[in-house]
């Protein structure tokens, strides 16, 4: 398989964790549907497209940072109108709650300066024209970090074709789901001091219709070393030697009535 | 998290049907089998009978309760009665072949209040009174149809985004709402929050859940509010959520034997450990962190740290995924400050030093400390996030904060002479040594019992250059000689030298000779006031000049001298008697 691997990175970063609205924390790293979503930006699909075109792709992500947070309170528009309708509105006259609220702040927690290294596989015609694009350092929409305010930098790493791995034990510089660990020895070399692992919640595949299909725990480094595991399912290895987890394309996984 | 508290919550036996209440009465009107009204009983409460009582809290807060059972207004029973009456109807149109009590009949409620007011009369005015229905003998909660009635009640929550998907928690596909968080810091109630078209059916696409992950989670929450949540400084909280990587079943279970044995058990546990000198971090007396963080390195905790605004939550700080290591070192922190700190009492013996968060909270929350509100919080918990996480924190952001109570304290006159400013010296140093210790990957100790000054200046991480030390010498020299001015005439005139420690390189300069004419005047210049003048001149002296340093922080290497002056006198005084004052 051909994996396209390039470098994204800003100075703030937030992808925003799905239980949290009026408090917004933020993963530690872009879930495979954003990876999907920035691969769009570069590409010039609109929202509506590139979940559908992206869906026989591959994708991994490496935290290359240690993760940092930062938090700040974020004026907002208050944005309930008269009727509970949305009416974004900064005449006091039109808003729809008691005290007439103009703004609301909201404490937001944001990633410092992050840095990742995404993997995007397959065979399609599309990996072609990302790489092109990315040579050229150029995109059809901009990339961002999760929020539009955020903007992002990318550099093209390489192309690399990968090799299926049997399941053993390896250092995994991507971040991997708990499921794919061996029930008995999974993490058993990769605690050693040093190591902080993570263990986050995501999406891992959307719909057409963005309905969530999958959710998994992913495990990461949080200081962004690779992690010696033992696991049960195939990963790759690039040329670079690198190895790596990839998700498998959606395709596989949304039911053909979808 | 959530899975965390799911993980919890099904560990704990499932979802609890009621909410945990406490009163000190139960008052029951009882019915026979066909609802008919019989009289007012009372029982004294009980909480093992809680599931009799059948207590469950509304989500908005009218009616109070989902069921009959609700605290008594004793002001104004009907009030209450009318409220149970409210809830027993919602429950029957979910059940229609619940008895049809007599409850609903609102010309008997002067006759059922009264009867209250007789069976509670001579309660003490401060005691609560529960107050619940029986049917046919039987208490709520032993009554199957009202159980499922109750049940079918939990599932009308968030109907407004149902639909058939995936749940977020538990992976399974079935009904699930987008409107049902156990946490209101998810809320859909704005349009903005909706992802995605404002449209609030769609709402589940964000945050699918379904109803039994959602009772799970509210179970593993409430055991987690009731038994896992430690004060942490001053009207901070935080609840503390075990989770594990991998979740290992053998370490689960121990380690959920642990959080799940009962209060006494565990108070135990923890008297025995203080015994062994492993102290707390928290102020909180029944914080379990040591105990905890004895725990092995595949669990890990998450610090949530929660404001409520009435029914809304906000979270200010989430620590994910602390080492119980992590607890460990911090602990172990703790603990080198508390032995650097401590000083000697004249009589010999020692005064212990207790470092815990509220040190550091009282530096990082207020700007002016007789303010209301603090003002600073954002700051406190970025210090708290970076001790868990080691993220470094530059000593030049710190010394401002610290300054400012140290200031503080030195232009209140009432604080000033009574001495107070000593200890916010100590503690704004027991502040700075923790954060370094915790934040630094490596802070240099050396010597464990410094036997000569020399050594004592190099066993203190925050003196790590000679300006430092020199200063440090020189605001010790100061303290001697405002402790001397004191006694001599009861009073120290000599503050006014120290520009409210706001003086600059050459007012520090300009200092040294005229503290050391100052003791000489009072006939006090001798030779451990001489040693201290002439290690201060020499650390000077090898100092490059200009010294480079802030105005904040010359003058707080200057107060910590001045703080910590008793250490520096067991250096320099051979005799007893001359560290009088």
């Amino acid at each position: 398989m051909k994996v396209v691997v390039f470098d994204l990175w800003g100075d703030y970063g937030h992808f925003r964790r799905f239980f949290t609205t009026s408090s917004p924390l933020t993963y530690s790293f872009p879930p495979p549907t954003a990876v999907r979503g920035i691969v769009g930006a570069i590409l010039g699909l609109d929202k509506d497209e590139y979940l559908v075109a992206t869906a026989d792709l591959a994708v991994g992500v490496r935290v290359l940072a240690a993760v940092k947070r930062v938090r700040w309170g974020q004026n907002l528009i208050f944005t309930k109108g008269s009727g509970d309708k949305f009416d974004p509105t900064l005449f006091r006259d039109r808003k729809g709650d008691q005290n007439k609220t103009l703004r609301t702040q909201v404490k937001y927690e944001y990633l410092k300066a992050p840095r990742f290294r995404l993997y995007v596989g397959g065979d399609a015609v599309l990996l072609d024209e990302l790489a092109a694009l990315l040579q050229e350092h150029r995109t059809h929409y901009t990339v961002s970090l999760g929020l539009s305010e955020l903007l992002a930098d990318f550099a093209y790493v390489g192309t690399y074709t990968a090799r299926q791995l049997p399941p053993g034990t390896y250092d995994l510089s991507t971040v991997f789901p708990a499921e794919v660990l061996d029930a008995e020895h999974g993490l058993q070399e990769a605690l050693h001091p040093g190591i902080k692992l993570a263990k986050e919640r995501v999406a891992i595949y959307l719909a057409p219709d963005r309905t969530p299909l999958l959710y998994q725990d992913v495990v990461l480094d949080m200081g962004g070393r690779p992690v010696r595991v033992t696991v049960k399912e195939p990963v790759y290895q690039l040329d670079s030697e690198e190895v790596v987890y990839l998700w498998p394309p959606a395709s596989t996984r949304i039911p053909a009535s979808r | 998290m959530l899975r965390a508290l799911r993980v919890l919550g099904v560990i704990l036996g499932g979802p609890l049907v009621y909410d945990p209440v406490k009163a000190d009465q139960v008052v029951a009107l009882e019915f026979d089998a066909q609802g008919r009204y019989l009289e007012a009983k009372i029982y004294p409460f009980n909480e093992q009978d809680l599931p009799r009582y059948l207590y469950k809290n509304a989500k908005g807060s009218n009616p109070p309760t989902l069921t009959p059972t609700l605290l008594l207004n004793r002001t104004s029973i009907q009030k209450s009665l009318k409220n149970a009456r409210n809830a027993y109807r919602k429950l029957r149109d979910l059940n229609p072949s619940l008895p049809d009590l007599e409850l609903t009949n609102e010309a008997l409620w002067p006759v059922m209040a009264d009867h209250i007011a007789q069976v509670i009369e001579g309660l003490r005015k401060r005691e609560r009174v529960l107050l619940t229905v029986r049917i046919d003998g039987q208490w709520m909660g032993e009554r199957e149809d009202i159980r499922q009635a109750l049940l079918a009640k939990f599932r009308e929550e968030g109907r407004e985004s149902v639909a058939l998907g995936t749940c977020a928690i538990c992976g399974e596909e079935k009904e699930v709402s987008g409107d049902i968080s156990p946490f209101k810091f998810y809320t859909i109630d704005k349009p903005g929050y909706v992802v995605g078209g404002f449209d609030k059916t769609l709402a589940y696409k964000a945050f699918p859940l379904c109803y039994d992950c959602r009772d799970l989670i509210q179970r593993g929450r409430q055991h987690v509010e009731a038994n896992l949540t430690f004060a942490f400084a001053p009207s901070i909280r935080y609840l503390l959520i075990p989770d594990f990587i991998f979740g290992a079943e053998a370490v689960r279970r121990d380690v959920m034997d642990i959080l799940i044995e009962d209060r006494e058990q565990r108070q135990q546990r923890l008297h025995t450990l203080s015994r062994q000198e492993v102290r707390r971090i928290t102020a909180d007396e029944e914080d379990i962190l040591d105990l905890l963080s004895q725990e092995r390195d595949v669990m890990t905790f998450h610090f949530l740290f929660m404001s409520r605004q009435q029914s809304r939550e906000a979270i200010d700080l989430y620590v994910q995924d602390v080492y119980p290591s992590r607890l460990r070192a911090l602990l172990q922190a703790k603990s080198t400050v508390d032995r650097i700190l401590r000083l000697p009492r004249e009589d010999g013996t020692w005064r212990e030093y207790d470092f815990t968060y509220t040190i550091l909270y009282r530096f990082f929350s207020k700007a002016d400390p007789n303010k209301r509100n603090p003002d600073l919080l954002r700051h406190f918990y970025d210090l708290v996030d970076r001790t868990f996480r080691v993220a470094p924190v530059s000593t030049r952001y710190l010394i401002p904060f610290l300054m400012l109570q140290i200031r503080h304290d030195v232009v209140t006159p009432d604080r000033r002479d009574q001495g107070l400013y000593r200890w916010t010296i100590l503690d704004a140093l027991a502040a700075l040594l923790f954060v370094q210790l915790t934040t630094q990957k490596e802070v240099l100790m050396s010597d464990q019992n410094p036997t000569t000054l020399e050594d004592f200046l190099n066993s203190l991480p925050a003196l790590d250059s000679d300006l430092k030390k020199g200063l440090f010498l020189l605001g010790a020299l100061t303290e001697r000689l405002l402790r001397v001015q004191s006694q001599e005439r009861g009073n120290a005139p000599f503050w006014k030298s120290l520009k409210s420690l706001k003086m600059t390189e050459t007012d520090l300069k300009g200092l040294l000779p005229k503290v050391r004419n100052k003791l000489q005047e009072y006939d006090r210049f001798r030779g451990g006031e001489d040693m201290l003048f002439q290690k201060a001149s020499a650390y000077f002296a090898q100092s490059p000049s200009p010294w480079r340093m802030s105005v904040d922080e010359l003058n707080f290497y200057f107060a910590l001298g001045m703080g910590l002056f008793p250490k520096v006198a067991q250096f320099i005084y051979t005799k007893k008697e001359e560290v009088e004052a």
